[in-house]
């Protein structure tokens, strides 16, 4: 563990896992090494079933790597690591109403967490144009409204990475620009450690200040590409027209290998 | 940690935006409403009971022409006329037997419950009795509960206690089982949710797998509602000095069967009020599992 590790706050060291199936094993993850730096919002690519989600996974601390190693920090991730995960199914409580919904980080925390962040949470709550909906339950919410209010939760835990797994795959081209900005200002606001996974390239380029682009299973990076340009001029810049048609590149180039 | 929110700058903007379009939403949507009454409303409600009501008399009428007409001998089948005759006449009889049997009902109902969540809970918890209990009792629901019903006589004796285990022993099951299921079915991802955020053991059953179970756990008090009837007069016809299933056996025996058919009609309204007080109780604790955004204020503020 030297300094120039430490620096990172989110780390995968030669990360490798298998999965056993009826057939024998097959390789999910072939080595891959990752390390992002804090503040940084990195945009995972690459084609379907090529072990993004078991990476973000692994990161969270959901299932244990075969190879390799995770550092937050520079550390080993201890019981309770500092990780917000988010996924695309919205994964709301039925049970409980959008209020309660967005304030179940804090108050699996303790009862003073959930107090100490009502005021934060009702701030997000209008951020986010859900004013006047916290009594509704997540079923009479709209699919947009219903992934606001997991992001707010998310963003309620207080824990200054988050990996987001698609969180906007199932949403209209439209609502999903929204919730992008919505995103992009809480990481400014915020200035959270991101790792985005994504199969939607735009996606990526909208918002990442750094992609990766992960081959076809067994998943290791294969390019990376850094981001420059300030989000507002993305959408108007032939310079991001060029990187979408390289990264398509690279990812069609690997599927046909 | 995280920096402190920049209040001032980053919310002016979204709060004028709010307010212009919420107003007009909320129109839209009342004038949605009074257009069209959706399912369920009281635009649906006069239909709901006017049919079944309408086809019960219609019933009645055609029971009571066929005695009359036909000439039918009142041992055999009674004319309704005759049944209502006889419930008003004997109130006060049908009223002592109808008490009888719904003390029994609820008693061995609030037991079968009671076991079945405890059973439920522990065979969750507790893999290898789960592993070595669930054929047994699949099994055990092979055996006709007839079958049992003269060995709770000699057990329990003729009085209450016989009647309150045979709608135990009824009960119970269906009510283990949906206990068991509710709290084992729990959405995984929801379980790796509440890891990712540090939930403790309590936590994850407190705060996520009862209230996870309660739709599956309401479920098997429905079907216990309509079992623990079946149970009370099952224990009834087998042994007893008092209930309504005594009375319709020693009625039927005597021939008056005016009366058996009285004795059936204040069994009725027992499971059908047991069922309403279980859907009551749903209702008002689990007041999310019947909406839709169609119950949304501001239906039209998407996204």
């Amino acid at each position: 563990m030297n300094a120039g590790t430490s620096a990172a706050a989110l780390e995968a060291v030669a990360l490798t896992k298998s999965y056993a199936s009826r057939a024998g094993t097959y390789p999910v993850l072939a080595g891959v090494t990752l390390a992002l730096a804090p503040g940084e919002f990195v945009g995972v690519l690459g084609p379907s079933g090529g072990g993004k989600s078991t990476l973000l996974n692994i990161l969270a601390g959901l299932e244990p790597p075969d190879g390799g190693q995770v550092r937050i920090h520079g550390r080993p991730p201890g019981a309770r690591p500092p990780i917000a995960y988010m996924q695309q199914k919205d994964l709301l409580l039925p049970w409980r109403t959008l209020w309660d919904n967005v304030l179940l980080g804090p108050e699996l925390e303790s009862p003073h967490d959930r107090v100490r962040l009502e005021p934060k949470a009702r701030e997000l709550v209008r951020q986010f144009r859900l004013e006047g909906f916290a009594d509704h339950y997540p079923a009479q919410l709209s699919g947009g409204m219903r992934q606001r209010t997991a992001l707010i939760r998310t963003l309620l835990c207080e824990r200054n990475i988050l990996l987001l797994d698609e969180p906007f795959g199932a949403l209209d081209a439209l609502t999903r620009r929204r919730l992008h900005r919505h995103l992009l200002r809480v990481w400014r606001e915020f200035g959270q450690t991101v790792l985005l996974v994504t199969h939607d390239v735009e996606e990526a380029i909208a918002l990442s200040t750094r992609i990766v682009v992960l081959s076809a299973r067994p998943g290791r990076i294969v390019d990376v590409f850094p981001l420059d340009v300030p989000h507002e001029l993305r959408e108007r810049t032939g310079e991001t027209l060029r990187l979408k048609q390289r990264i398509l590149e690279v990812l069609e180039g690997d599927d046909d290998a | 940690m995280t920096p402190e929110p920049r209040t001032a700058s980053s919310t002016a903007e979204p709060v004028a935006s709010i307010r212009t379009p919420a107003p007009a939403a909320g129109g839209a949507a009342q004038a949605r409403r009074s257009a069209a009454p959706p399912r369920g409303s009281l635009g649906g409600r006069p239909g709901r009971w006017l049919y079944p009501l309408a086809l019960i008399a219609v019933l009645l009428i055609g029971w009571e022409a066929t005695v009359r007409l036909a000439a039918i001998p009142r041992f055999v089948l009674p004319a309704p006329s005759l049944i209502g005759l006889t419930l008003v006449e004997k109130w006060p009889v049908f009223l002592g037997h109808t008490g009888v049997t719904l003390l029994e009902v609820f008693a061995g109902g609030a037991l079968g419950i009671l076991v079945g969540l405890v059973l439920g809970v522990l065979m969750f918890f507790y893999g290898v009795l789960e592993k070595a209990l669930y054929p047994l009792l699949i099994a055990s629901q092979n055996v006709p509960v007839f079958a049992v019903a003269p060995l709770l006589v000699v057990w329990f004796g003729y009085g209450f206690a016989s009647k309150v285990v045979m709608a135990a022993v009824i009960v119970f099951f269906p009510v283990t089982v949906a206990v068991l299921d509710g709290l084992a079915r729990t959405d995984p991802d929801l379980i790796r949710l509440f890891r990712t955020m540090g939930a403790s053991p309590g936590q994850m059953l407190w705060k996520l797998r009862v209230p996870a179970a309660l739709p599956s756990f309401f479920s098997g008090l429905r079907l216990s509602a309509i079992y623990s009837t079946i149970g009370a007069v099952i224990g009834e016809w087998v042994g007893a000095g008092a209930g309504l299933g005594y009375l319709m056996l020693s009625a039927n025996a005597q021939l008056r069967v005016a009366e058996v058919f009285a004795a059936i009609l204040c069994l009725t309204p027992i499971g059908l009020v047991l069922l309403g007080l279980v859907a009551l109780v749903e209702r008002w604790l689990l007041p999310w599992q019947r909406l839709t955004p169609e119950d949304s204020d501001l239906v039209n503020l998407e996204p």
